[in-house]
Parts: structure tokens; C-alpha cells; sequence
């Protein structure tokens, strides 16, 4: 067939068919072959001939990023009324049960729950279908009852923890389907029933089945994914942090439930707000980075991207710490009040906020992959906890001493590669593989 | 990865095939490299490489899959007992291989930058690369932390500094953002990781390794060469250079994009292209773009693809049906497809359109688009979106003849069909089209609907036209085009490759040895028509331009 352009023309052929400057000679080939019904030989022929470069101009891309879920905050909040609601119910559970029974409980079941929690998000839901992927993988009920199954036969409080662990985790996966709120009501409604008289032992097995059945209900009705779950030893590593924040927590021994155990647990919730708050900004990384990237040439000084993550990464900081504070005064009014001891709750409340702050900075790493270094500082964390323990065996400190000091360790040792991450943000995201 | 199917056991002694030839003593042991295709998906060279295993019996075949994405892929080809999935690699996903904590000694930091510059350089040396490649092979563990190395990064930035401000090809000097950059480095990660992918040794390594698309399917052939010695041949059906350039143009890439995208395919095509002992396109006019992209043209030898050759052809519908035979894809230019058909039915509103193949994942909204595009020209049934075929032969009874509107293709299998199935085709010049057509179908300009319309038009005005080229098509299929002889011929590269030339079963054709273009002509006639026996093909008509 003939060629619908002349040799000279082959360039300008292709820079109107493009409606922009042709890259170089193959794309011309292409467009040439593939609009203008070219032969291969010939467009070659056609393009080979040598034309002066041009100059690019910058211009910056528009990024699609899928925009922020706010029915996922509702739910954090729903998740936070939920601890509220449990930090009711253990006061009654400490009479009931003994305050042995409620701390082994307690020690057992809040690392196994964040360890499982940690290692369904890594795996299932860091993407965007992720439920769909939960889905597709009903395993995860038959790990999460062998977890349950292996706390019960322990004494005392075994049955507690198992149960504790159900109504966690399935809390947790009830909080991702977006009906955390309910799952806040529903725990709140259940310590008002177990104040009125009801047993524990009847309560509790009832609400875990509710929560887990709720959760399994949620994700079975949710449409299957394509997509892979993520690797097993990335979310194993995942759940193992995930044991090592829960870890720093019950490490502190003086968690005796006698008489104090709602306040202790109820101190928990201002830096969970905090934290619910502090992390919600930071998701916002995944938009606002590569936003900066493509705002900014190649080779060009990166301040600017520099200046997002840093500010994004305060902002997140000042959050968990103002939702922390924040929180706290009503607690810290009610304890004025006669409810609590006021230096004690003080003590705890700074506990807990040191905690929000590492686990937001663990988090971070264990998001972009640097999950050696998110390990290490858990790890050094509740050593830091075994070893106040040893120094301090009448345990003089005062409550929550070992949280803060576990928790400043975690900090300390997250530090280094946290900035290093914040230092150079464009090899943050690229070297994520 | 476990065996799937069972090992077809080694043959003692020379072995006759099924063109008489004697083999070296025992079965060639294969290493097939795919990159989205076989055994997970459908299309063109999926449909190559199941018609070759299954064809080429006496070789065993170790499939070694590439797909992306993080998706869960049953197979959609079951593999004969002569093949298994030997390994396969998913990038761009969460399950990432080799993780396995190492020590952190002669880390090479410098690798992407060997990438940058071997890669993407215009007037750099792909097999430069090769030693970073087999390092990547060797220290699996190491790669995270080699790339992961401050210095990897600032070497890397370093690299491709000088690769953009060297004295290259581009026509319009490229500004990438710092996004594109990040891109890019995970990009070269992930051919770290493809490169670190285990193929068989010991007694299951290869005699020879092919390549099915000059990308990342040949990354782990090129280290498994470079390591090993196997002999690779590279069987190319589309051009993957030109592909990667035509997806861009499509996919509306940024200028940064685009750059990093072609330039990326250029290189890998290169690197392998400069490894293959024998090229071999599976059209001509792919020659044309592998040897201006450095192929040494003494090792570029063109082997078309073969279709099985129906025995009878099925007489043709009254009712006027063209069908397409194709996936929906931008490469199909299905949107110009619709428009030829708008153009037909306005002339001639009895015709109606068959459109038979899938919607591959990610062209939904191309898929959508058509949809759109359906509705407004008004097709209604005229135009029918069938799906997906398994059995293109009986589709293509129905059809009065076939159209093609692709604006790229390597040797369409889909025309072949039809013109094993007696029916005249209509096609867009693209690839190996004139070649397959020549002097037997209608070919048009891609992109131009009118024409295509046209030639339409002028076939089904004119059935003993249409009945003649149909024959005549058959005709050529039957004596250059028959699945028979592309298995032979790569059966003959096989064994010229590893000294052992594999059985190959012969396809069950059902083809009349003494079969004519007047058997033909008789058969593929409409069968309003029989009664006319004076009926004779006419010459091709004057705006045939192939």
C-alpha cells in the first residue's frame, strides 16, 4: 500500500497525530506503522532523519489517589468507645472473678489480640479490597479460635482471655466494616447489663460470639477480591510488633485490679483518641507525598517534599498528643472529684500517651516496610519493661512507670530510622520493595 | 513450586517424530519464560504456546510464569503431561520472593545504576547489565538491602542524571518529576527480583530456553544463559518495544512516563535480542523493527504461526454476518470497529456484527467506553458483543467474513482462522496482516473506518468475490500457514539449538490431500448460490492494496 506521507513528512505525520512534540524516532516509527499504515521498513526510513532537539517544559501531573474513607474515622471512634465500654466491665469482672483471674487475663489476651489485628491488616486489609480479601481466606477464623482455644485450659482467667481475644479481634475487623460505632454501643449496652447483675460467664462467651459471628457475617458478605493476600512473613513480622506495643503495656505490674481497674483502663482511652486522631493524618501520607513528588523536577533541591512529610509527620505528633490531652481532663476532673488517686492517674495518663506515640511511630515503619527496625525498638521496649522490673521488684515507681519508660525506649529506638525515612521522602516511597 | 502434572519420562534411543527425524537419545528439556500470558490468561501467544507444548510431544516443558499485580490466576490452559509450571513470579505485588534475612557484606549499591545506564541509556550496552543480573541471581537476600542503601539511591540518581543529559535519541529532551523517579527505582527493583527468581538445574535444567515476549520474560532466561550456557531462542509475536511505545501513546502518559516506559522496554528487548541465538518473529514485518533495534540479522528467522485447517468449509449464512475474532482491547481499535459497522448498517442494515473475545482485566473502561460508543452510533443488535470463543471455527460458520481493525498485530491468529474457515477478511495493514493476507482479503489503513466499511460493503455486495478470496485464503493457509509446519519448524530450531529434535504430534486437520480452490469455492459458497455452478471467483478487486 502507498504511503499517506512523504519522506520528509514523517515527523510532522507523527507530531499531529500526537498533538505534541513525537519523543524520538521509534515512536514516530509507531505512529507512522500504527496511523498511517506505514510499512515497518519504510517508517524507519521515514524517522531516522535527524531533527533538532527540543526543550521539555515542566509541567506537574495531576496524581489520582483514592481519597480518604471517613466512615473508617467513625469507626476508629466506634472501636475507642468499645475499650471505653470494656474499661467498665472490669471492675465487675475483678469481683467477680478475682483480680488474679482479670490481670493473667488481661496480660494474655491484649498482645495476642494486637498481634492478630497487626498481622489481618498487614496481610488482608492494607489494600483497598482489602475485606474482599479477608474474605477469600477463612483461615483467619481458624487462627484466631486456635489462639482462643490455646488461652482457655490456662489458669486462672484462661476462658477470660480467650473470650477477650474474640470480642478484640472481632471487634477490630467489626470496626473495619465500618460499624465500630454499633460495636462501641453494643459493648457499652453489655457493661450496663453486667452492672445490673448479669454474669460474666454468661456475658462474656455471648458478646464474643456476637462479635466474632458480627465480624465473620461482615466479611462474608463482602465480595471476593482478586488480589493476593500480602506475604506471610511480612504480616508475621507485623503481628509480632503488634505483641511487642501490647507487650510494653502489660509488662507494668502493677495492674492489680483491686478496686482500680476500670480507672486503669479508662486512662487507656485518651491516647487511644489521640492516637485514632494522629494516625488518621498520617494516612494522609499516601496522598499528600507522591502530590509533592510530581510537584517537583528531577535533580531539583527537595525541600519542599521534605517540608510535607516533616509537617505531615507533626502534625501527626501534635494530634496524638492534643486528642491524649485533650481526653484526659474529664478523666483528670473525675479523679480530682475523689474517684481515683489524682497522681496515680496523672502518672497513667502520661503512660498511655508515650505508648500512643511510639505505637504511632512503629506503625510508621512497619507501613513502609522497615519492619526490622519497627521490631527491634518493641522488642528493646519491653526489655526496657523486664528490667525496671528487676531494678524495681516492690515496685516503688508509680503506676504506669513502666509503660512510659518502655514506651520512651520504643521512641528512642524507632528515632534514627524514623528520620531517616523523613530525611530523604522520595527513596522513603521508592525503596518500599 | 510442586509438579502439577507428572513428568512424561525420558526416551532411550534414537526417537523417530513425526517428520521421520531421529532424535539424539532423549527428550530436550524446555524452559518456556511467559510474561502475562500462558498458562494464566488468553490471547494470541497464550494461544502460541499451548498449540507448541502440546504440539512439540517429544520435549518436556518447564513453564516459568511473570504476571503482576498481586491477582489471584487460576490456569486457563490446562498443561499436557509433557509440561509443568516450573516457577512462576508475580511483581508489583505484596508476595515478594526472597526475603530471607542475609549478611550485609559486598552489597552491590551500585546496581540500579548499572540498570540506568545499561537500560535506559539510548547508546547504552544492555549486557552491561548481565553481571548485576547474576549477582542478583546469587545474593537473592541481599537485594532489599543493596537497594536499599543510601548510596544505591544517590548513585542511582546520579546514573540517570547522566543518562538524561548524555546526547541521546530523544527529540524532546524528557522532565521527570521526582515521582517518576521513584517509579523508575521500584521498576528496577523489581527486575532485581525477576533476575533473582530460581530456574531448574541440575538434572531438570533446560537445553534451551524460550523467550515469548523480548521483556521481563527474558530476565531470568538471560541469567539462567549468562550462569549456564543454555542456548535461548526469543519467539516474538507482537513487537514488544513497539507495543510498550503504543501503550503510552494510549495510556495518555505523562512525557516522563513515557520515557521510562519505552526506554525501559527498548533495553530489555535489547538485552535479550543480544542473547538470542536465534530471533525468530513470527512475521516479517517484525524483522524490519528487531533489526533496527540492534538484532543481528543472520539469527532473525521468521517463523509464522499455524493454524489447524478445518476439513470442511461451512457454506455461507444468507443472512450477511461479519464476526471479529478478538480480546477488547485499544491494540483492536474496537472503537473503530463500531464505526465501520455504523457505516455498513446505514448501506446495507441487514448485516449484523459478531464480536467474539474476552475484556482483559484492566480494560474495563476501554470495554465501557465501547459500550458508550455503541449506544451512540445506534448499533443496537447489529453490532453483538459475544464474549469470549473456545471455538473460533464454529463462530466463524456463521460469518459471511471476517474483519480485523487492529492498529498493531504480530501474525493474528484470528485471520488465519478465518481464512482456514474459507471466509474472506477485511483488515487493517497492521504487523504480519499483509503477509498473511496477501493477494487474499481487503486490507485497509488502521484507524480508517470508512474503508474498512467499505471493503465490508464490497464483499457482502459481492458473494462470488467473496466466496473466491474466501478459497483462496483457505488455500494459502493449507500450503504456508498449517499448524503442521510452524511445529516442525520449531521443532527444527529446537533440535538445531540442543541437537535434539523433539516428536512432534501432527494436528488432527482432517484436511483432503487433494483438496482445491474450486473444493473450495463449491464449499464456501452461499447456499442460495448452489444452484448457480457457472459461479467463478473474479479478480481481486483494484483497491486491495495488499
Amino acid at each position: 500500500m502507498s504511503a499517506p506521507v512523504g519522506p520528509t513528512l514523517g515527523w510532522d505525520f507523527a507530531d499531529r497525530h500526537l498533538e505534541r512534540p513525537t519523543q524520538d524516532p521509534l515512536e514516530a516509527a509507531v505512529v507512522l506503522e500504527a496511523w498511517g499504515g506505514v510499512a515497518p521498513g519504510e517508517a524507519f526510513g521515514l524517522t531516522m532523519t535527524d531533527r533538532p532537539p527540543r526543550e521539555a517544559t515542566f509541567r506537574p501531573r495531576v496524581v489520582r489517589s483514592d481519597p480518604l474513607d471517613p466512615s473508617l474515622a467513625l469507626g476508629d471512634l466506634g472501636f475507642v468507645a468499645g475499650v471505653l465500654g470494656m474499661g467498665f466491665y472490669l471492675s465487675t469482672l475483678t469481683d467477680d472473678l478475682g483480680a488474679r483471674s482479670v490481670d493473667m487475663a488481661w496480660r494474655l489476651a491484649l498482645p495476642l489480640s494486637l498481634a492478630i489485628q497487626w498481622a489481618i491488616r498487614r496481610r488482608y486489609l492494607s489494600g483497598s479490597d482489602g475485606l474482599g480479601r479477608l474474605r477469600n481466606d477463612p483461615r483467619v477464623l481458624g487462627v484466631i479460635a486456635a489462639s482462643m482455644a490455646v488461652c482457655v485450659p490456662l489458669r486462672p482467667g484462661g476462658w477470660l482471655a480467650a473470650c477477650l481475644v474474640g470480642i478484640w479481634v472481632g471487634g477490630f475487623v467489626i470496626t473495619r466494616l465500618g460499624w465500630g460505632l454499633v460495636f462501641g454501643v453494643a459493648l457499652l449496652t453489655g457493661a450496663g447489663v453486667l452492672r445490673a447483675g448479669a454474669s460474666p460467664r454468661l456475658l462474656l462467651p455471648l458478646l464474643t460470639v456476637l462479635a466474632l459471628t458480627t465480624a465473620t457475617l461482615g466479611v462474608v458478605r463482602h465480595r471476593p477480591s482478586d488480589r493476593l493476600p500480602g506475604g506471610k512473613e511480612r504480616a508475621f513480622a507485623a503481628g509480632l510488633i503488634g505483641a511487642g506495643v501490647g507487650g510494653v503495656l502489660v509488662l507494668e505490674p502493677r495492674f492489680l485490679w483491686e478496686g482500680r481497674a476500670a480507672l486503669v483502663a479508662i486512662t487507656v482511652v485518651p491516647a487511644l483518641l489521640g492516637s485514632v486522631w494522629g494516625g488518621w493524618h498520617m494516612g494522609k501520607l499516601w496522598k499528600v507525598l507522591p502530590e509533592a513528588l510530581v510537584r517537583q523536577p528531577f535533580a531539583t533541591p527537595g525541600g519542599a517534599t521534605i517540608t510535607v512529610v516533616r509537617s505531615l509527620l507533626a502534625g501527626a505528633l501534635a494530634r496524638v498528643v492534643l486528642g491524649a490531652s485533650v481526653g484526659s481532663v474529664p478523666i483528670l476532673v473525675w479523679a480530682a472529684g475523689g474517684a481515683g488517686p489524682i497522681d496515680d492517674v496523672w502518672a497513667l495518663l502520661i503512660a498511655h500517651l508515650c505508648l500512643g506515640v511510639a505505637g504511632l511511630a512503629v506503625s510508621l515503619l512497619e507501613a513502609f516496610d522497615r519492619w526490622g527496625s519497627a521490631l527491634l525498638a518493641v522488642v528493646t521496649g519491653c526489655l526496657a519493661c523486664v528490667v525496671v522490673n528487676v531494678l524495681d521488684p516492690s515496685h516503688d515507681l508509680v503506676p504506669g512507670s513502666r509503660i512510659g519508660i518502655g514506651a520512651v525506649v520504643v521512641i528512642i529506638m524507632s528515632g534514627p530510622s524514623l528520620l531517616q525515612l523523613v530525611a530523604n521522602p522520595a527513596r522513603t516511597l521508592a525503596a518500599r520493595v | 513450586m510442586a509438579d502439577r502434572h507428572p513428568r512424561t519420562p525420558a526416551v532411550e534411543g534414537p526417537q523417530p517424530d513425526g517428520d521421520g527425524v531421529s532424535g539424539a537419545g532423549r527428550r530436550p528439556r524446555i524452559l518456556l519464560t511467559t510474561e502475562g500470558t500462558y498458562p494464566f490468561s488468553h490471547g494470541g501467544v497464550s494461544t502460541w504456546c499451548d498449540i507448541v507444548v502440546n504440539g512439540v510431544s517429544g520435549a518436556d516443558w518447564d513453564v516459568f510464569a511473570i504476571t503482576a499485580g498481586g491477582i489471584r490466576r487460576p490456569f486457563v490452559f490446562e498443561l499436557p503431561a509433557n509440561a509443568r509450571l516450573a516457577g512462576h513470579i508475580d511483581l508489583w505485588s505484596e508476595r515478594v520472593t526472597a526475603r530471607r534475612p542475609g549478611r550485609r557484606s559486598n552489597l552491590r549499591t551500585g546496581l540500579a545504576a548499572e540498570l540506568v545506564h545499561g537500560l535506559l541509556g539510548w547508546d547504552g550496552d544492555p549486557q552491561s547489565v548481565i553481571d548485576g543480573l547474576v549477582w542478583c541471581r546469587n545474593n537473592p537476600e541481599k537485594i532489599r538491602a543493596a537497594l536499599r542503601h543510601p548510596d544505591a539511591w544517590s548513585v542511582f540518581r546520579t546514573a540517570l542524571r547522566e543518562v538524561l543529559c548524555a546526547d541521546h535519541g530523544d527529540r524532546v529532551a524528557p522532565v521527570l518529576d521526582e515521582q517518576h523517579v521513584c517509579d523508575l527505582f521500584q521498576t528496577l527493583c523489581w527486575i532485581a527480583q525477576a533476575a533473582s527468581a530460581a530456574t531448574p538445574t541440575g538434572p531438570d535444567a533446560p537445553d534451551l530456553i524460550i523467550v515469548t515476549a523480548a521483556g521481563w520474560a527474558g530476565i531470568p532466561a538471560v541469567v539462567h544463559h549468562a550462569m549456564h550456557g543454555t542456548p535461548v531462542a526469543l519467539s516474538e509475536h507482537g513487537v514488544y518495544v513497539r507495543e510498550a511505545y503504543l501503550a503510552a501513546i494510549r495510556g495518555g502518559e505523562s512525557s516522563g512516563e513515557r520515557w521510562v516506559h519505552t526506554r525501559l522496554a527498548r533495553g530489555l528487548a535489547r538485552l535479550i535480542y543480544g542473547v538470542a541465538s536465534i530471533v525468530a518473529p513470527v512475521t516479517s514485518a517484525n524483522a524490519a523493527w528487531e533489526r533496527a533495534l540492534g538484532a543481528d540479522p543472520d539469527r532473525i528467522r521468521t517463523i509464522h504461526n499455524g493454524v489447524l485447517v478445518p476439513s470442511k468449509v461451512a457454506p455461507m449464512p444468507i443472512e450477511p454476518v461479519v464476526v471479529t475474532v478478538g480480546r477488547i482491547d485499544p491494540l483492536k481499535d474496537v472503537k473503530t470497529l463500531l464505526r465501520a459497522a455504523a457505516s455498513v448498517v446505514e448501506r446495507m442494515p441487514n448485516v449484523r456484527f459478531d464480536h467474539y473475545g474476552p475484556v482483559p482485566e484492566g480494560n474495563e473502561r476501554y470495554a465501557a467506553e465501547c459500550a458508550a460508543l455503541h449506544l451512540d452510533l445506534g448499533l443496537r443488535d447489529r453490532f453483538r458483543f459475544l464474549g469470549p470463543t473456545d471455538d473460533p471455527y464454529a463462530v466463524l460458520e456463521s460469518a459471511s467474513l471476517s474483519v480485523l481493525s487492529s492498529i498493531s498485530e504480530g501474525f493474528p491468529i484470528s485471520v488465519l482462522e478465518a481464512m482456514a474457515a474459507g471466509r474472506p477478511v477485511v483488515a487493517t495493514a497492521v504487523g504480519g496482516v499483509p503477509e498473511a493476507l496477501s493477494g487474499c482479503g481487503f486490507t485497509v489503513r488502521p484507524g480508517d473506518y470508512e474503508a474498512l466499511a467499505t471493503g465490508v460493503v464490497r464483499l457482502l455486495e459481492d458473494p462470488v468475490l467473496a466466496a473466491s478470496l474466501g478459497a483462496r485464503s483457505r488455500q494459502r493457509v493449507v500450503h504456508a500457514f498449517g499448524q503442521e509446519g510452524c511445529l516442525a519448524a520449531y521443532a527444527d530450531l529446537i533440535g538445531e539449538l540442543t541437537g535434539m529434535r523433539p516428536a512432534v504430534t501432527a494436528p488432527e486437520s482432517g484436511m483432503d490431500a487433494e483438496f482445491t480452490v474450486l473444493d473450495a469455492l463449491e464449499q464456501s459458497e452461499p447456499e442460495h448460490r448452489r444452484s448457480a455452478p457457472d459461479a467463478a471467483p473474479t479478480s481481486l478487486p483494484a483497491t486491495d492494496p495488499s
